[in-house]
C-alpha cells in the first residue's frame, strides 16, 4: 500500500494488510476497533498482527484511477488510562511497498480516530 | 563567545528599532513585511524574545494600518473612476490580497491592533462584518471577507462565540496531569489537533491518513461549538481517595477515618482541632511516596515516572508503599512554631496497599463487551461519515475538502493562516479560527451527520464510563502502621485496616478497623492499688461516605462527607503529662459531617468538619467540635512545572 499526493493510499485488489498494533504509552486495556467500508469491522485482538484483505468487489467509492474503487479504513483507538495512553501501529501490505508507521496518542476520554482512504486497483 | 556576540548585536539592533518605534517606523508595506518576516524567523536569544515580540506587535500593527489605508485608497479609486475590466480586476485582486493579509495579521496577533502611533480608522462602511440573520439564509462567507477584529483566544468549550479567557494547551496539559478529568473533551481534542499540526512541516490540517486524528478532532470541536453538549464541554471529576492530612489518632485531624490513597510524591497538611482527643493541637503532616520523591529528585516527569514504574515489579511494589511524619507544633521550647525537631515528631507511619481491585486488567470482560458494542458502533458511524462529509475521496491527486461549502471556506482560510504561521503560532491561529467556525451556517447534510456522531459519542462515553466506574468501585485494601511518639504518656503503635469501595455513582465508602497497643506495658507507681495495665490500649471501627460535587473546571471539586466511629478504650487514658486518669476506659461514639473546599488549580483544600461525641478520652461528657484544616498536595504543583 502506497501513499498518494493527497494523503490517500493505493493498494492492489486482494492485498492483505497486516496491522501490528501495540500499546506504548500509559498502562491501558488494549482496545482497537476497525471498519473497512463495504467490508468487515470488529475489535482487533491484542497480540499477533491482524490481517485485513482489501477486495475491490466490496469497495463502494469511486476513484480517478481507471477501474479502481475506493474505500475507507477507520481505526479507533480506545483507552482506559486517564492520560498518557498511546498506540503505535505498523501497516504492511505488498512487500514491495514500505510499511506505514504511525502513533495514536490519547487525547482525553474519547478515542483517537484515524481514517485511511484506500484506492483498490 | 559567539552566542554572546550575537546577543549583543541583536540587542543593539533591537534597541535601535525600539527608538524608531517610539514613533512610526516610516517603513513601506514591503519593508514592514520583510522586517516582520525576519523577526518571526530569526533565532532570537532567550533574554531578548520579549523585546522582539513587543517590536513585532508594533510592526504588525503598523502594517495593519498601512494595509487598511491602502485598501481605502483602492476602494476610493475603484468607486470614483471608470475602470477598464482588466484594471478593475487588478484593483479588486489587490484589495482582496490586502484583506487576506489583514486577516492573517489579526489571527497572528489576537486582540486589538494597537500601534505605537494610533492608526487612522477606516470608515465603518468599508468593511461589513458577517452577520447572522435568524430569519433568512446566512450570507455565504468569502475567504477574504474581513471578520470583526480578532478577539482574545477563545475556549473551544465556550460553545457559543461568547468570548472567555482560555487556558493554553500547556496549562491544560499541566492541569490534566494533576487530574485528567479536570479538562473537557473538547479541550483535549483541540490541543491534540494543535499538536498534530505542529508536528507537520507544512503545518496543515490533514483530514485523513495514518497518524492523522484531525478529522475526528475537528468534528468534536464542531459539535461542541454547535450544540454545546455537556459531555464534551464539562470536565469530569477529581480523586476522593487521597489521604493527605494526619490520621484521626493525631491531636489535630479533621477526618474520622483514614483513606487508602496517598499522594504520588509528597503531600503536606496542617490541621487544627481534635476528634477523640481531649486536647486540641496543631499537627503538621508530611505524607509521601518514596519512589515518587526519588523520581522528583531525579527530575523525572510525573506521568513518565508512572509509566516507567508500571513495567517493573519492584517499583510497582514501592509505588504501593507510602510513609508519613507528623509533627506536633505545640511541643518544644516554642509552642505553636513548627521546627520539625525530634521533639515535635509525634508520629511516624508506613502504609502498604495489598489489595487493589481497581486495576483495569481485572475488568477485561466488561471492556471487551464495550469494544464489541459501543466502540464498534462509534467506529462504524465515523467510517460512514467520511465520504458524506469529505469531498475528493475518489481522487488520488486533489486535496481533500469538506463537501459543505461554508465549512470548506472556513477550512481553506484556516489552512492558509496555518501555512503562514510559525509552529509557536499554530495554537493561537487555531483557537482564533475555531471561534469563527460557521456553526450556524452548516448545510442540513452536515448537521445530520454531526447529530449522528454526537449521539454516537454520547453512547461511547456512557459505555466507557460504565466500565471505568466498575473499576473505580473496586475494593482497595490498605494496611497502615503508625508509631505514635507521646511527649510524656506511653508511646503506642497502631495498625489500621483500611478498605474502600465505591458503592454507586461517584460516592466512595471507606471502612477502618484499628488496633492500638502500648509499645511497652505501662508500669504502675509503687504502692498503687490500680489494676495492672494491659498491652492493648484500644480498638475502633469507623466508616465514611464521600460525595463529591461541583465542577472541577469552574470552582474546583468539593467533597461532602459523613462518617461515624466506635472506639473501645481497653485501658484508662493518659493525659499529655503522662498521668493515667482513672475510670476513663469505656466506649466512645463519634459522628461527623464535613466539607472539603478546594482552591482551584493550587492543590490546596480546606477541610471543615463538625463532630459529635458521647465523650472524649479523658472527659465523660457529650461534646460537639468544629475542626478545620488546610491540605496541600505537591503532585499538583509538580505536574504544573514538570509534567513529563
Amino acid at each position: 500500500m502506497k501513499e498518494t499526493p493527497n494523503g490517500a493510499y493505493i493498494a492492489k485488489d486482494g492485498e492483505v494488510l497486516s496491522l501490528d498494533i501495540r500499546s506504548t504509552g500509559a498502562s491501558t486495556l488494549f482496545g482497537v476497533n476497525y471498519r473497512l467500508k463495504g467490508g468487515g469491522g470488529s475489535p482487533i485482538p491484542e497480540g499477533s498482527p491482524f490481517a485485513i484483505t482489501l477486495k475491490k468487489s466490496e469497495a463502494t467509492g469511486g476513484s480517478d484511477i481507471p477501474n479502481a474503487k475506493s474505500t475507507v479504513l477507520s481505526l479507533t483507538f480506545n483507552y482506559t488510562s486517564p492520560k498518557g495512553g498511546k498506540y503505535h501501529y505498523t501497516i504492511t501490505g505488498d512487500p514491495a511497498d514500505p510499511p506505514i508507521n504511525a502513533d495514536a496518542p490519547q487525547a482525553g476520554a474519547l478515542p483517537t480516530e484515524h481514517n485511511l482512504i484506500i484506492h483498490i486497483v | 563567545m559567539k552566542p554572546k556576540l550575537t546577543s549583543i548585536i541583536v540587542s543593539l539592533a533591537l534597541i535601535g528599532t525600539m527608538v524608531v518605534s517610539a514613533q512610526q517606523s516610516g517603513l513601506s508595506i514591503s519593508q514592514l513585511r520583510t522586517e516582520i518576516q525576519k523577526r518571526e524567523t530569526l533565532d532570537i536569544p532567550e533574554d531578548l524574545r520579549e523585546t522582539n515580540n513587543r517590536r513585532l506587535r508594533d510592526l504588525r500593527a503598523e502594517l495593519h494600518t498601512l494595509l487598511e489605508q491602502e485598501i481605502r485608497k483602492l476602494v476610493d479609486y475603484k468607486n470614483n473612476l471608470s475602470l477598464e475590466p482588466g484594471e478593475a480586476k487588478k484593483v479588486e485582486d489587490t484589495i482582496q490580497t490586502y484583506k487576506a493579509e489583514l486577516v492573517k495579521l489579526e489571527a497572528l496577533q489576537p486582540g486589538p491592533m494597537l500601534a505605537t502611533t494610533a492608526p487612522t480608522s477606516l470608515p465603518a462602511s468599508t468593511f461589513v462584518a458577517p452577520t447572522v440573520n435568524p430569519t433568512s439564509a446566512p450570507p455565504a462567507r468569502s475567504p477574504a471577507a474581513i471578520p470583526t477584529p480578532t478577539p482574545a483566544p477563545v475556549s473551544a468549550s465556550a460553545g457559543t462565540n461568547t468570548q472567555t479567557t482560555q487556558k493554553s494547551c500547556a496549562d491544560l496539559d499541566a492541569l490534566s496531569d494533576r487530574n485528567a478529568k479536570a479538562v473537557s473533551q473538547v479541550d483535549y481534542k483541540l490541543c491534540d489537533l494543535a499538536n498534530a499540526i505542529k508536528q507537520r512541516a507544512n503545518r496543515q490540517v490533514k483530514l485523513t491518513g495514518a497518524g492523522a486524528p484531525d478529522y475526528f478532532d475537528l468534528l468534536v470541536i464542531l459539535i461542541a461549538k454547535r450544540s454545546t453538549p455537556t459531555f464534551l464541554l464539562e470536565a469530569e471529576e477529581a480523586r476522593v481517595d487521597k489521604q493527605v492530612g494526619s490520621t484521626p489518632a493525631s491531636s489535630g485531624s479533621t477526618s474520622l477515618v483514614v483513606k487508602g490513597g496517598a499522594p504520588a510524591i509528597l503531600g503536606f497538611a496542617t490541621e487544627n482541632g481534635a476528634l477523640t482527643q481531649s486536647t486540641s493541637g496543631t499537627t503538621v503532616t508530611f505524607r509521601g511516596n518514596p519512589l515518587g520523591i526519588f523520581h522528583a529528585l531525579h527530575n523525572d516527569g510525573l506521568v513518565s515516572s508512572f509509566i516507567e514504574d508500571e513495567n517493573d515489579l519492584m517499583t510497582r511494589l514501592l509505588r504501593k508503599t507510602s510513609f508519613a511524619f507528623s509533627f506536633d507544633t505545640d511541643r518544644g521550647p516554642q509552642p505553636g512554631v513548627f521546627t520539625a525537631s525530634k521533639q515535635q515528631l509525634s508520629s511516624v507511619s508506613a502504609r502498604f496497599e495489598f489489595i487493589n481491585k481497581r486495576r483495569p486488567s481485572l475488568y477485561t470482560k466488561e471492556w471487551n463487551d464495550f469494544l464489541q458494542k459501543q466502540a464498534q458502533q462509534f467506529t462504524d458511524t465515523i467510517n460512514n461519515s467520511v465520504s458524506v462529509l469529505i469531498a475528493n475521496t475518489e481522487s488520488t491527486v486533489n486535496p481533500l475538502e469538506w463537501r459543505d461549502p461554508v465549512l470548506q471556506t472556513w477550512y481553506a482560510e484556516t489552512q492558509t493562516l496555518l501555512a503562514a504561521a510559525t509552529t509557536d503560532q499554530v495554537e493561537s491561529v487555531l483557537r482564533s479560527q475555531i471561534d469563527k467556525l460557521p456553526v450556524t451556517e452548516l448545510s442540513p447534510q452536515t448537521v445530520t451527520q454531526l447529530n449522528g456522531i454526537e449521539n454516537s459519542i454520547g453512547v461511547y462515553l456512557q459505555g466507557r464510563d460504565s466500565v471505568l466506574d466498575k473499576i473505580a468501585k473496586g475494593t482497595l485494601v490498605t494496611l497502615d502502621f503508625t508509631n505514635k511518639r507521646e511527649a510524656n504518656a506511653p508511646d503506642t503503635s497502631n495498625f489500621t485496616f483500611i478498605a474502600e469501595k465505591g458503592p454507586g455513582g461517584r460516592t466512595d465508602f471507606t471502612f477502618n478497623g484499628s488496633l492500638t497497643f502500648f509499645n511497652k506495658k505501662p508500669t504502675l507507681l509503687p504502692g498503687s492499688t490500680a489494676k495492672p495495665v494491659g498491652r492493648i490500649r484500644e480498638f475502633s471501627f469507623s466508616g465514611q461516605f464521600d460525595i463529591p460535587f461541583g465542577s472541577v473546571r469552574e470552582a474546583g471539586q468539593f467533597v461532602l462527607w459523613g462518617s461515624g466511629k466506635y472506639q473501645r478504650l481497653m485501658e484508662d487514658s493518659f493525659t499529655q503529662a503522662g498521668t493515667m486518669v482513672p475510670n476513663t476506659k469505656g466506649d466512645i461514639a463519634v459522628g461527623q459531617f464535613g466539607l472539603r473546599i478546594p482552591i482551584k488549580g493550587l492543590g490546596i483544600k480546606f477541610p471543615i468538619s463538625v463532630s459529635f461525641a458521647n465523650r472524649t478520652e479523658l472527659i465523660k461528657e457529650k461534646t460537639v467540635r468544629a475542626n478545620f484544616g488546610f491540605t496541600f498536595d505537591l503532585d499538583t504543583i509538580f505536574a504544573k512545572f514538570k509534567p513529563f
